[in-house]
């Protein structure tokens, strides 16, 4: 009787690690994945505010294009938290001046190692200035 | 071990492990609802940035595309000549703007935003025959703020 009372505890004790083990995999997991969606979307807050920021720069028609009468696209390279880098990429944030006419244009777009568009911002701006 | 203190411990192990496992995965799903909640009302907010610029863009593209029309199809005007009569054309042409007196508004909808470019066409032939005066961006969120400023239920 008491071996038998010993061995279902230590049955009982064995499952419960078993499901906590399990458990604890589980939660880690979910845990990594919120932890890399909050890095994501960090910067991406970083990544569209600095865009928006040159958004308006480029809006402004007191304000100097990077290039004159020209058309030019220029990319800059981003890792996971948004940082310029010149090692392992995640975003890439590709800018395409066209000032080859009165309305300048430009396009902002924020694409990840899939090229997948997360964010495009379409710019144009008169040399002329508002009375 | 004596059977009374087996007996006190029997089902313990299977107590902790159901609080642990409540408790351990109630944290984890938070977690990444929270994440998920956070990364999707980014998107929507970057989505609503978008239509903004988008707006304007389309906007600001018109009042080129049509002003540039004008410049170039009465290009041969001479300087300070009154043109009265190309104004009216472009009149007609437009009923689209509202017009008043030789100014006119255009606007532009996208989605929930609105632009408006006000601008001049100038009596007398120049350079340049228009002016920009004003371009302005708003958005429309289907609410009623006439009280008070609070926005005001209007029923299912």
């Amino acid at each position: 009787m008491k071996n038998k009372q010993i061995h279902f505890f230590l049955l009982e004790f064995t499952l419960s690690l078993i499901i906590l083990s399990v458990t604890l995999l589980v939660a880690l997991s979910m845990f990594t994945q919120a932890a890399k969606q909050h890095e994501e979307t960090q910067a991406l807050r970083k990544l569209s505010g600095e865009m928006a920021m040159t958004a308006e720069t480029l809006r402004n028609p007191m304000n100097e294009w990077p290039y004159q009468n020209e058309r030019k696209t220029v990319s800059t390279f981003y890792d996971v938290k948004g940082e310029v880098t010149t090692g392992v990429v995640v975003y890439i944030l590709t800018i395409d001046y066209d000032a080859r006419d009165t309305l300048r244009k430009a396009t902002l777009t924020l694409r990840d190692m899939s090229k997948k568009a997360l964010l495009t911002i379409q710019v144009n701006a008169l040399t002329e200035v508002p009375e | 071990m004596r059977k009374g203190s087996l007996n006190s411990v029997f089902g313990l192990p299977t107590i902790l492990t159901v609080l642990i496992v409540l408790s351990v995965l109630g944290f984890a799903s938070l977690s990444l609802v929270s994440a998920n909640a956070e990364n999707k009302a980014l998107k929507h907010s970057l989505t609503l940035l978008e239509g903004s610029y988008e707006a304007e863009t389309k906007a600001l593209e018109y009042y080129y595309q049509v002003t540039n029309a004008y410049e170039i199809i009465y290009g041969y005007l001479p300087i300070g000549f009154n043109q009265n009569t190309a104004i009216q054309g472009f009149k007609a042409a437009h009923p689209e703007f509202t017009w008043s007196g030789n100014r006119f508004a255009l606007t532009e909808t996208v989605g929930a935003y609105t632009v408006t470019i006000s601008a001049e066409i100038h009596q007398l032939h120049s350079q340049k025959n228009f002016t920009l005066i004003s371009q302005t961006l708003s958005i429309s969120n289907d609410q009623d703020y006439t009280q008070n400023g609070d926005p005001i239920w209007k029923g299912p």
